[in-house]
């Protein structure tokens, strides 16, 4: 008579060879690709943060609000002449201006001292009278170090049509580039 | 016939020949395990585990394969030969089919699995894997790929030719290969005629045997071959091949171009594997890797399947399985290495496991019938009064200070540190006590020193922190020799100063070549630099700069006397450097003298310039994302960095929110320095407010919240003296009032229990994550499951056993994790393979259970000798302690057997292999061993009582050596921080233990054998 041991063994067994056959049948696990909580950046603490109001006299005397700009997308530029990225960009800033066909603003905050440095180099570019192109002095810093913490020109705040701080560009880059202007026609969509 | 079998079954069946057995496996697991330190993981493995015959010189010795045999035939006889079929053997056999199909599974994975790995590029497929080890030459064809003929590195032979029907008229010959070759660059002419037959790369290089390197995968293997019958006689000759770069001649034969390589034996896949994406993700602010995954399509025929291979998470098809176990950054491009494994007997320790474990509950829960009775009145009383004091003790110790100050708000503010975001209080006395090895000065708490160190540097400069108790350092730096062994700031910076031209190469110097004076010179070097860094932290917002008279006052637009502080001033860089040019012309002309207003400038701009060094300051960071963009620098950090003051503008991150949070630091600033206790607690709430703000809903303000107060309530420390009070009772106990002392002794135990179990809930709800994932964790949690195992023995017999064994070891566990808490921050943070909740809360927490129960059960041994050999007539009690010893021993065997099987199991979710003779792996089988070997020397009779005992009291040793010693080793994947202070206690409580045991079991047998007793 068959002890009740061989019963264990041959059910253990048995239970054994049939895990190890599904295992060796069953298809691929499907897992749905990238998980967003994973790994995408958290969202930092000004991305949407309303731009704090400010004023800044551009070369002809004309005081500006940032905010009489609200309904455009406002490039807000910090930079300076002798910052040679600065420069670089500059030209890529008007161009993209002009291809957003009233829908944006650049307003180029210069950390300069000498208002000479600036029209010099605006009359070079010939950025000197660009509609939409806006610059001003802010040689102290008042605006840039002071009310948005900019140090590491150029640096270059996006605010959205409605006054909200849609995102932060530091360094030089190409913006005049097809994929920054979808971007922007994207944010300046009602 | 079957009557013979039967006889010869029932002697393999007997538990002596395990007995031996177990003992043999032990001392080649030992053995094995120490190797790999000398021989590398491989090689050992090759040598003790995996092979037939260990020959130690010329003398054969069983080999693991044929030990694990002799044990699986053993275990085999017995179930079929000598089990009888009855409900109280029902435990026993089903946890002996569990071993035997654990066996088995072994040896199925043995003899059939393949493994090895692919590197897939991104955007790039493969359909083969690569061997770790094996090698072979093989003939390609060119034109197609295709394989025509390999030779399998073991059936090389120098000087042997190669048959080779595949190609007709191609001759190949070995002429000499090594395993590891140095490839020496041959320095003969051109013309010379030892370069006469040789070819290619072999004119470049000659190769040369080498040692064999530790890890396997570092040998670089090598060939030099003959070629003949080639269509260009010049290809004839010598040619040259290796594994390490890729280098393979191409000869034509017949019109038909062949490749010839030695590579790493690849294997075809029937599907192939595309790889998509591959992404990592690192702790903010750390190297420390949080998790890898890679995106691939798997392909066979025209199916496709997109599929995520994670750590933890592999990809199985067709019997084979993908994990994620590396990476290639090279940059530019990268790549994704995975084990790949196929294992038919994969399914087996699944299985086995279960079926042990259920053998070894039906084992237990037959010999352990458990009661609990309550404990007396009066004790409850007693009890409660002193929890009621020491919950009230914890809320009201926020912190104290020696100025008036609330420093609520600043201890909640969340901070980033070592990639978590913690309380500032944490941050503080982490710090803290890596400088003054406490977290706590006297009269002053961690976040009042935090503050003054930085807010006020004239007192806190001072203020002696450095703990500097070696006096070899503290001659060498020229201090004086004080009681407490602390120094201050000032003191400890002014002495490196001074000495810096003379230690310049030896705070450089790497820690091996070190004395342990230098050592601790260079670690002091180091803290002093950290404390300056921590010290600067917010000096940009400090009102420092008092404006004097002149044109400085005028360029700012402001009153001579107003105080500014950098932030303010920063803007007036280049109008100061304007002003200050000139008067430095004049300060360098010895002709002229300064006015005082000119000296003012300069004296202002001089620690104007000064601030910025405190630009490195980047410890200490308080400032939570600003944008969500990449920030555009070269690292490519993304946003989920925090900041430092200093670098958030240095890595272009300012915004008007983090300008905001700054000026209000610079008020708070002048606040604390004017001891306006109002102002300062009404701005560190607001600048909490703006920080919690800024962090989003990723920090949880009751999560802070709820970190500070276990920072000051302390739960283990109230613990402790619980436990303490807990032994000195019983220890009174012995002597007076035995009945009432032992209940106030177990009233006590219960409530140290309890804040025990408080402590490591709270550490728990903090960190998201079970209990054990460190050291110091697993130290806590090993205490914690003594005392309970220890408070449920007590209830149970009422002998003060428990008691003594609770209170004791829960005293010294406590003590041990409170030294090991000192080296900081205790809540760090995981790397990715042990990044998983499900893993951590069962291998580990089991596995640490199966350690405190060890010790439980090697206490109560101790306790047997010690009964035995002082009072030997008591032989009732000797008894029951004995039959007691046999139920902890099965309950730590459970806990012990599961949580090593579990650990297999996780290892092969993790890396595709359930067992790989990792040192710690090896520990945790060598407790199981060890007392599997106890069980059955005392079933066959080999151990009496005594044996058994003194047996069970080395389990403490044999813990120990799993639990810390394989840490000493340094080498396999769990070697989670260990110092070398720990080696010397551990070796010395493995020598005390190995003294007191032996000792007490030769003076037993001495008085027993003189006085001619024998006891069972």
């Amino acid at each position: 008579m068959m002890k009740p041991q061989f019963l264990i063994i041959g059910a253990t067994v048995l239970l054994c060879g049939l895990a190890a056959a599904y295992d060796m049948v069953s298809g691929p696990q499907a897992v749905m690709v990238a998980d967003e909580a994973v790994l995408s950046p958290v969202k930092g603490a000004s991305d949407g943060a309303v731009v704090p109001d400010f004023a800044v006299t551009d070369l002809k005397g004309v005081s500006h609000h940032i905010s009489d700009y609200r309904g455009r997308v406002v490039l807000l530029n910090f930079w300076a002449t002798w910052c040679a990225p600065c420069l670089q960009e500059f030209p890529s800033m008007v161009s993209l201006v002009k291809a957003m066909e009233g829908r944006a603003v650049l307003l180029a905050v210069a950390m300069n001292e000498h208002e000479s440095d600036v029209t010099q180099f605006l009359a070079k570019v010939g950025a000197a009278n660009v509609p939409g192109v806006v610059v001003g002095l802010d040689a102290e810093g008042k605006i840039s170090h002071g009310l948005f913490m900019t140090e590491r020109f150029p640096e270059t705040i996006i605010v959205a049509p409605d006054g909200t701080m849609a995102r932060k560009v530091v360094g030089g880059i190409e913006w005049d580039a097809p994929d920054m202007l979808d971007y922007l026609k994207g944010l300046s969509k009602p | 016939m079957i009557q013979t079998i039967r006889n010869y079954g029932l002697i393999l069946a007997r538990p002596g020949p395990v007995f031996y057995i177990l003992m043999w496996l032990m001392v080649l697991l030992v053995a094995g395990t120490v190797a790999q330190k000398y021989i590398g993981l491989y090689r050992a493995q090759d040598l003790f585990f995996s092979s037939y015959i260990l020959w130690l010189g010329p003398v054969p010795l069983p080999g693991g394969i044929v030990t694990l045999g002799a044990f699986t035939v053993s275990l085999l006889a017995k179930m079929i030969f000598a089990s009888p079929w009855t409900w109280r053997n029902a435990g026993s056999l089903v946890t002996h089919a569990g071993a035997l199909l654990l066996l088995l599974g072994g040896l199925l994975t043995f003899v059939h699995a393949e493994e090895g790995n692919m590197v897939i590029y991104e955007g790039e497929s493969a359909d083969f894997y690569s061997s770790y080890h094996d090698r072979e030459l093989v003939v390609e064809d060119q034109e197609t790929g295709g394989k025509v003929a390999s030779f399998a590195w073991k059936d090389l032979a120098p000087g042997a030719a190669l048959p080779l029907p595949e190609v007709k008229g191609l001759r190949l010959q070995a002429v000499k290969f090594c395993r590891n070759c140095a490839f020496v660059p041959r320095t003969e002419k051109e013309d010379d005629p030892a370069l006469a037959e040789l070819r290619g790369r072999a004119r470049n290089f000659d190769i040369t045997p080498a040692p064999l390197e530790k890890e396997d995968e570092s040998n670089r293997s090598a060939i030099q071959f003959r070629v003949s019958g080639a269509d260009d006689k010049d290809e004839d000759g010598i040619h040259f091949s290796t594994d390490f770069i890729d280098v393979s001649p191409a000869i034509t034969v017949g019109g038909k171009t062949y490749n010839i390589a030695l590579r790493k034996v690849r294997t075809a896949l029937p599907f192939s594997i595309k790889l998509v994406n591959f992404e990592k993700e690192v702790y903010p602010g750390t190297n420390t890797p949080k998790s890898y995954q890679s995106e691939v399509v798997l392909k066979e025929g025209k199916t496709e399947w997109h599929s995520l291979i994670r750590m933890n998470e592999p990809l199985r098809y067709r019997g084979y399985t993908f994990y994620q176990s590396s990476f290639i950054d090279s940059g530019e491009n990268e790549a994704t290495v995975l084990a790949v494994v196929k294992n038919a007997g994969r399914m087996f320790p699944y299985i086995a496991s279960i079926v042990m474990c259920i053998g070894l509950l039906i084992h237990m829960a037959m010999y352990l019938p458990s009661l609990i009775r309550r404990m007396g009145g009066a004790a409850k009383v007693v009890v409660f009064a002193a929890m009621l004091g020491a919950m009230v003790s914890g809320g009201a110790g926020f912190a104290r200070a020696a100025d008036a100050l609330d420093y609520a708000a600043f201890s909640r503010m969340p901070v980033l540190d070592q990639g978590r975001v913690k309380p500032l209080d944490t941050f503080a006395r982490s710090y803290l006590e890596t400088f003054n090895g406490r977290d706590s000065l006297q009269g002053m708490d961690a976040p009042a020193w935090l503050a003054e160190m930085m807010f006020n540097p004239g007192e806190g400069y001072n203020r002696p922190v450095f703990n500097i108790a070696n006096p070899a350092v503290v001659d060498a730096m020229e201090l004086e020799r004080r009681p407490g062994h602390r120094y201050s700031y000032r003191e400890v910076a002014t002495s490196f100063a001074v000495h810096y031209k003379d230690w310049q190469d030896l705070l450089g110097a790497p820690e091996s070549e070190l004395t342990l004076a230098q050592r601790q010179l260079s670690e002091l070097f180091d803290k002093i630099r950290l404390y300056a860094d921590i010290s600067r932290t917010l000096s940009l917002t400090f009102p420092d700069f008092t404006v004097p008279e002149g044109p400085l006052a005028k360029a700012f637009g402001v009153e001579p006397g107003t105080v500014m502080s950098y932030m303010q001033l920063r803007g007036y860089r280049d109008a100061i450097a304007v002003i200050v040019e000139p008067v430095f012309a004049k300060s360098e002309d010895e002709t002229l003298e300064l006015t005082p207003q000119e000296q003012a400038v300069i004296d202002f701009s001089l620690k104007f310039n000064q601030i910025g060094r405190d630009r490195m300051s980047k410890t200490l960071l308080l400032i939570p994302p600003q944008w969500h963009e990449k920030s555009g620098m070269a690292d490519g950090k993304t946003a989920n960095l925090w900041y430092s003051p200093w670098n958030i503008t240095f890595f272009g991150q300012g915004s008007p929110e983090s300008e905001q949070y700054l000026e209000t630091w610079g008020k708070a600033v002048q606040a604390y320095r004017d001891k306006d206790a109002e102002g300062w607690a009404t701005l560190t709430g607001e600048i909490d407010g703006m920080a919690l703000k800024m962090a989003g809903d990723k920090v949880s303000p009751k999560m802070l919240d709820l970190e500070v107060y276990f920072n000051n309530w302390k739960p283990f420390e109230i613990s402790l003296a619980f436990y303490l009070g807990a032994f000195l009772a019983v220890m009174a106990s012995l002597l007076i009032c035995p009945v009432w002392l032992r209940r106030v002794s177990f009233g006590l135990l219960l409530a140290g229990l309890a804040f025990h179990m408080a402590g490591i809930g709270v550490r728990m709800a903090i960190m998201e994550r079970p209990p054990v994932s460190n050291l110091y964790e697993s130290i806590v949690f090993v205490g914690f499951i003594v005392v309970l195992v220890g408070s449920f023995l007590e209830a149970r017999l009422k002998n003060r056993m428990g008691l003594i064994i609770a209170s004791s070891i829960g005293v010294l566990l406590h003590f041990l994790g409170i030294r090991f808490d000192a080296d900081g921050d205790t809540m760090g943070m995981l790397v990715a393979v042990l990044n998983t909740n499900f893993w951590l809360a069962t291998h580990v927490v089991t596995i640490t259970t199966g350690y405190g129960i060890c010790l439980v059960a090697g206490v109560i041994g101790h306790i047997y000798l010690v009964r035995r050999f002082f009072r030997p007539r008591d032989e009732e009690a000797l008894r029951a302690l004995y039959r007691n010893m046999q139920g902890v021993v099965y309950v730590a065997l459970f806990f012990g057997a599961l949580g090593t099987i579990l650990g297999g199991i996780w290892a092969d979710q993790s890396w595709g292999r359930f067992w790989g003779w990792d040192p710690k792996e090896n520990g945790a089988l060598l407790i199981v061993l060890w007392l599997v070997w106890l069980l059955h020397g005392k079933l066959s009779g080999k151990m009496g009582a005594l044996g058994f005992s003194a047996g069970l009291a080395c389990t403490n040793i044999i813990v120990a050596m799993a639990w810390f010693g394989v840490n000493l080793l340094s080498v396999g994947l769990h070697s989670y921080g260990f110092t070398q202070n720990a080696a010397a206690t551990f070796i010395g409580f493995c020598g005390i233990e190995l003294v007191v045991v032996l000792g007490l079991y030769a003076a037993i047998r001495v008085k027993e054998a003189g006085k001619g007793e024998a006891l069972a």
